[in-house]
């Protein structure tokens, strides 16, 4: 498969996040199907996060590019944050969720968590679910006002189907 | 059988002689699904108070849940834990999302039993 660069400019609205979701999944149809699904949900989750956190003014664009290279493939979303807090409640997140050696146990507490802090919709727990559900690793970058966060994995495991192939 | 149909997602109600079956079929996309998918589920066990039988949550034929809405599905286990039901959870093992996404609220289920309201 060649190299890519995919790129989708949006505003925060949620109607979006399924094109996004479906191309980024089209793209990878022809890898074995649970790296093109693991990848769909990343993309799915890191614009959800994108949506729900940015500012919904008119002119707020948030910026999703899937790479992809011989050896890795980098899921990036750009947004500009409502607060200072959420920023750093999620570099506080993923700086937690980077140093467990224990995903499973990471996720399910974060499950007990939700139960007793009930916000369902600010629960972030679609960042525990990547690392434990995906071999994809997280990370951030602050550029000015506006936050990346960033997904990558290597495809060194991940082969193209035998159809494919032919 | 009730039908009822959120976004690109089917909720099927299988009333049986035993168990009370919530099948799903479809994408779980929603932004707020405790307001749309969550008023129906509580209003299926909190309708209903002769309930009693085993509550079986079939996720077969789904093929994309956000975790938005497995947020929701955690809040909904615990409160059929606090009604003292009996819940299974049902996924397609061989489909390897499903078994990623399912298996943990499987096993944590079981973890429910020490939770207080």
């Amino acid at each position: 498969m060649k190299n890519f660069t995919y790129k989708f400019a949006f505003k925060p609205n949620w109607n979006y996040i399924n094109k996004i979701r479906k191309k980024t999944f089209y793209k990878f149809k022809r890898y074995d199907l649970s790296f093109a699904e693991e990848t769909k949900l990343v993309a799915s989750e890191l614009c959800e996060n994108a949506v729900k956190y940015s500012k919904s003014n008119s002119n707020n664009i948030i910026k999703f590019e899937l790479n992809k290279t011989n050896d890795k493939i980098r899921i990036s979303v750009y947004s500009n944050f409502i607060i200072n807090e959420d920023i750093n409640k999620l570099k506080e997140e993923i700086n937690k969720i980077n140093k467990t050696e224990e995903p499973e146990k990471l996720y399910t507490d974060r499950l007990l968590y939700l139960i007793e802090n009930i916000n369902i919709g600010q629960s972030q727990l679609g960042l525990y679910r990547i690392i434990y559900e995906t071999k994809y690793k997280l990370s951030y970058k602050i550029i000015g006002n506006i936050l990346a966060v960033i997904a990558e994995r290597n495809l060194i495991s991940v082969e193209e189907d035998s159809y494919a192939k032919l | 059988m009730q039908n009822y149909k959120i976004d690109l997602l089917k909720l099927s109600v299988q009333d049986g002689d035993n168990n009370l079956k919530i099948i799903w079929d479809g994408e779980c996309i929603s932004k707020n699904p405790e307001e749309n998918i969550g008023k129906i589920l509580f209003d299926i066990i909190n309708n209903n108070k002769n309930i009693s039988k085993e509550i079986i949550l079939d996720f077969k034929k789904l093929t994309f849940i956000n975790s938005a809405t497995i947020s929701l599905i955690v809040i909904f286990l615990k409160e059929l834990r606090f009604k003292n039901l009996k819940v299974k959870i049902d996924y397609n093992k061989s489909y390897s999302w499903q078994s990623a996404s399912f298996r943990i609220l499987e096993n944590f289920t079981s973890s429910l039993d020490n939770i207080k309201r």
